[in-house]
């Protein structure tokens, strides 16, 4: 259906202009939900097409779980928009499957990669795969760690000053800040991590492992290394907080949930977006860094992601070209999309513009994300998040975790094995 | 005049057998495209390795010996099967004993049968969004049952060893009454002289439903074991929506037909998904033959 | 007379409080359900249980839950869902049961055999197959992909066959010799005739098809699609901010209503339709 209502797009196109001496071309544009920053997509848009001519864009927004389905069936289909964004752990399987087509330095406007690098500064590792780029970063999410201040307060501590600055330190501070019921049940929560959403609990892992120096995954040899000193670490402490201190679990309700509703008193899976959400809840919030080990190696934050622009390469090369040129159009306006919808692209008009200026966690954030590492990127994704969520949840029945993290990682690696298998049978 | 009546009629009798070809050929050619043909298609499938976007690779028996050795698959089909049993032998129980209850008259029967039987209207779905929040680990179904000796935390859904009997438990509470309702019917079909001989026998009443009512009850009991066990093999709704990760804690309450969806369309993997499919098929086949055989020779 | 008086006088308390024992133990959830569609959402999980909202408060809940997801769209998809379904089964279920039992033509074992066979394969093991097939019609996430596969049931071939073989056939002989034409002979005679069955069948297949679940979720991606028994689990896995309980019991609430109003009106169907084909085997 799709197809042919372009069909008769185009033809009706050409009727239309007769031989246009400038190829006209519609791209086909997806991108996720995000509510405040639909309105800004369509200003954006009707600027370029304004200033294109002989660009239509086509604007599609897919709501939040099945845009990536829908991306994939209709990839599938072979009528997969043209240009679409997507985070950066989901986009190693578009890249195996060369659905991603290398920038167009001459169609996005730019020298060369150094040249494009030079506006913005940094977020582009998540999108770089044997040393070219494929896309550039709309959105580039760290996170941090906030504090309800009212709570604190309460329990005669300050964020400011009794903030811990180590993981080794935070269980007892929690604790202070923790109300238990006759049962020690946790009725009201000092921490605790995000257990129960699915994307979100596995950055909790991962920063503590690359604050050790290592990585949950080594990606460029598709292994899984899950069952190491590090990796043990982290997932010890994991399990200690749920079975042994008791101080949170997967059985209460998630994290942010409960810290808009004023009942946790600190988390961290809140972005530089989450101010506004803060707000709205009346919450009085403290940002802080997440903490580190006392021994760590990197003294990163807490990882992070980035939502990228990308363009399909088995889309006609003109309309590549047209989706190139509103990439970047797109990324222009940066301004807009971090004062309008909180979406931070690092770039230096955005961090000279006022609306960065004035907003009191930006450069906090900003310096947090300089240090931080990108969450690892895997093909295969979903099954392997979905591995280690299952051993998320015997660790915290208590099982041992030698076990747990032996089969852990002998499943990543089944998975990553099939992948890389698959990988090279991919004619090209 | 009779003779041209018959060659008349032979001559319309010749034509319109062929009417009920045509009546049946819109169902026909609707199960071919829609059933018969994705079945085999499937069966297909289960020997490639498929992922939607690279074309289909045939790797012959490779996805079922891969099953055996697939924690993942091995775990689901231990819980398929205690799950069927949870959902097949105390159900056949408490729906025949439901049944017992209300078949005699007695005051505020017609209320009590309507209340009882509530649990049938809803959707699937509907269910599982209900019981899931009756089941918050400090919720209601806690505060009633725990609160009695102070326990305030029972992690009814999120244990990975109470998670399946929630499951079950739901499910049974759910279908019940729907047998109840089947025994019931072949009650009313007893006639009522056999039990009236009885009581004249001076047989009590657990006499006379052991040596009355139950030889008359067998292909309602058979019926009710058929049903029950296929309708418990391919539920799906449950186990998706009442666990806040579809599977449950540490997949627990994963079944095969919960794993089809899995490798399907969230992992992509279309090849593993229709082998799964088709052992869940043999699997079916298998318990619903023995059910049959066990019919014929008990 | 007097002896069932005397029964229900002397052994029949104990049965009545034992029904009532059973039955609000099955009605409690239900009764929660809808009770908590009427109630603020910090009474809904109150600690102890609340039976009745004491804080009432009207269709709030009902249009919290209509703006959070397009609730009424979805009940609109599901009734658009479950009535073709119904009619089509109906109609071409008793059809193709009448030619099945009253039509001896070349073929006829096979082909009753094939449509047989088909009630035997479970649902998953079409799902993944299906689903290409669809994709390949471009029919993936649009109407005639939710709507078309399985339209049509077996199930109501077999119970329309059984019913239809009962059918006089003198009946019929007597229209075929006033001249009457095959199609008019169903649907003149025997549709009429079938109307209590199809009555059940129609019952049966509306309760079956307004839950079903399984093909819409993996055929829709566009919540305008959607039917409701999908459109819940929107309430319950929220993406960012809290599942909202009051919401989520209204939309139950609104997702119960249509079968139980069957249940209340059309009691004697419903209960036919049921157990329709079990008890008769």
């Amino acid at each position: 259906m799709r197809i042919l209502m372009r069909l008769v797009t185009i033809v009706g196109l050409v009727a239309w202009t007769g031989l246009a001496n400038a190829e006209e071309v519609t791209v086909r544009m997806w991108m996720h939900e995000h509510p405040p920053r639909i309105p800004i997509d369509k200003a954006i848009i009707a600027d370029f097409e304004k200033t294109n001519p002989d660009i239509k864009v086509q604007y599609d927004v897919i709501s939040g779980p099945e845009y990536s389905t829908k991306l994939l069936t209709a990839f599938a289909a072979g009528s997969g928009p043209d240009l679409f964004n997507n985070t950066s752990t989901l986009v190693t399987q578009y890249f195996a499957a060369r659905i991603l087509a290398p920038i167009d330095y001459d169609a996005l406007g730019y020298a060369n990669e150094a040249a494009l690098l030079t506006k913005f500064q940094g977020g582009f590792d998540g999108i770089r795969f044997q040393g070219k780029l494929y896309g550039v970063p709309t959105e580039v999410s760290n996170w941090a760690c906030f504090a309800n201040n009212a709570i604190w307060r309460e329990a005669g501590l300050d964020p400011n000053t009794d903030w811990p600055k180590t993981w080794e330190s935070l269980p007892a501070v929690a604790e202070k800040l923790t109300k238990r019921d006759q049962n020690g049940v946790p009725i009201r929560r000092g921490f605790d991590f995000s257990w129960t959403i699915p994307g979100t609990f596995w950055f909790a892992p991962n920063t503590m492992i690359h604050q050790l120096g290592a990585s949950m995954i080594d990606e460029d040899n598709y292994k899984a290394a899950l069952d190491t000193v590090p990796s043990r670490r982290a997932f010890q402490y994991l399990q200690d907080w749920a079975v042994k201190y008791r101080l949170g679990g997967p059985q209460y309700t998630a994290s942010r949930t409960d810290f808009l509703a004023g009942k946790l008193a600190a988390e961290c899976s809140f972005g530089i977006w989450g101010i506004p959400q803060m707000q709205a809840a009346g919450i009085d919030w403290t940002v802080m860094p997440a903490p580190r080990w006392a021994d760590a190696v990197s003294d990163n934050g807490l990882d992070i992601y980035a939502y990228y622009m990308m363009v399909n390469a088995r889309s006609a090369p003109a309309v590549q070209r047209g989706a190139w040129k509103l990439a970047r159009f797109y990324t222009d306006h940066a301004v807009e999309l971090f004062s309008g919808a909180g979406l931070f692209v690092p770039r230096t008009e955005v961090t000279e513009s006022a609306a960065y200026k004035g907003n009191s966690a930006a450069p906090f954030f900003l310096s947090e994300l300089k240090k931080a590492k990108f969450s690892p990127r895997v093909v295969g994704y979903t099954q392997v998040l979905d591995t280690i969520l299952r051993g998320k949840d015997k660790l915290v029945q208590g099982e041992k975790i030698d076990d747990v993290l032996r089969i852990m990682d002998e499943e990543v690696n089944a998975v990553m094995n099939r992948e890389r298998a698959r990988a090279a049978t991919l004619v090209k | 005049m009779t003779v041209s009546i018959v060659r008349r009629a032979g001559s319309v009798r010749f034509h319109y057998k062929w009417w009920g070809l045509i009546f049946v050929l819109p169902v026909v050619t609707f199960f071919a495209a829609f059933n018969l043909f994705p079945t085999l298609f499937g069966l297909w499938l289960s020997f490639t390795d498929y992922d939607l976007l690279n074309p289909p690779v045939w790797v012959g028996l490779d996805n079922f010996a891969n099953l055996l050795a697939d924690r993942l698959f091995l775990q689901a089909f231990g819980n398929t099967l205690v799950f069927v049993l949870g959902a097949t032998v105390p159900v056949w129980v408490l729906s025949l004993l439901a049944a017992l209850v209300f078949d005699q008259a007695f005051r505020g029967r017609d209320i009590l049968k309507a209340a009882f039987f509530l649990p049938v209207l809803p959707p699937v779905v509907v269910i599982a969004v209900v019981w899931r929040l009756l089941l918050h680990s400090n919720g209601v179904l806690t505060s009633l049952t725990g609160g009695w000796w102070g326990v305030t935390e029972i992690r009814w859904l999120a244990d990975a060893t109470l998670a399946p009997f929630s499951m079950i438990a739901v499910h049974d509470w759910a279908i019940i009454p729907f047998f109840m309702m089947i025994w019931l019917a072949g009650l009313a079909a007893i006639p009522p002289e056999f039990r009236e001989a009885a009581a004249i026998d001076g047989a009590g009443p657990v006499r006379t439903f052991w040596h009355v009512d139950l030889p008359q009850l067998r292909s309602t009991a058979v019926l009710v074991a058929a049903l029950s066990s296929i309708n418990a093999f391919q539920t799906f709704a449950l186990q998706y929506v009442l666990p806040t990760d579809p599977g449950g804690p540490a997949n627990s309450t994963l079944v095969l037909g919960l794993l089809v969806l899995k490798y399907g369309f969230q992992y992509f993997r279309m090849g593993d998904a229709a082998a799964v499919s088709v052992v869940m098929f043999a699997l079916i086949m298998a318990v619903t033959l023995i059910q049959l055989w066990f019919n014929r020779h008990a | 007379m007097r002896k069932r008086l005397e029964n229900i006088r002397r052994g029949r308390p104990v049965r009545t409080l034992i029904a009532s024992v059973m039955a609000v133990l099955f009605a409690f959830p239900i009764w929660f359900m809808v009770t908590s569609a009427f109630k603020a959402e910090t009474e809904i999980e109150a600690i102890p249980m609340h039976l009745i909202p004491w804080q009432f408060q009207g269709i709030a809940q009902f249009r919290l839950a209509a703006e959070i997801a397009p609730m009424w769209t979805y009940f609109l998809n599901s009734w658009l869902y479950a009535l073709t379904h119904v009619g089509v089964t109906v109609f071409f279920g008793a059809l193709a049961g009448f030619g099945f039992a009253k039509y001896r033509f070349p073929g006829r074992g096979l082909l009753f055999l094939a449509v047989l066979s088909t009630v035997m394969v479970p649902f998953q093991v079409l799902v993944v197959p299906l689903f290409i097939e669809v994709k390949a019609f471009g029919w993936e996430n649009s109407y005639p992909g939710l709507l078309i596969p399985g339209m049509m049931n077996a199930f109501g071939v077999l119970m329309m066959r059984q019913y239809a073989s009962d059918l006089p056939d003198e009946l019929l002989e007597a229209a075929r010799v006033d001249g009457a034409s095959e199609f008019r002979i169903f649907l003149q005679i025997a549709f009429p005739l079938l109307m209590p069955a199809l009555g059940s069948l129609a019952i049966i297949v509306f309760i079956w098809s307004w839950g079903a679940f399984l093909w819409p979720l993996v055929i829709v991606q566009d919540k305008a699609l959607n039917v409701l028994s999908v459109g819940l689990t929107t309430y319950t896995q929220p993406y960012n901010g809290q599942p909202m309980w009051g919401a989520a019991m209204a939309a139950s609430t609104v997702a119960t209503i249509p079968i139980a109003a069957l249940f209340i009106f059309f009691q004697r169907y419903f209960v036919k339709g049921l157990t329709a084909g079990a008890v008769k085997g």
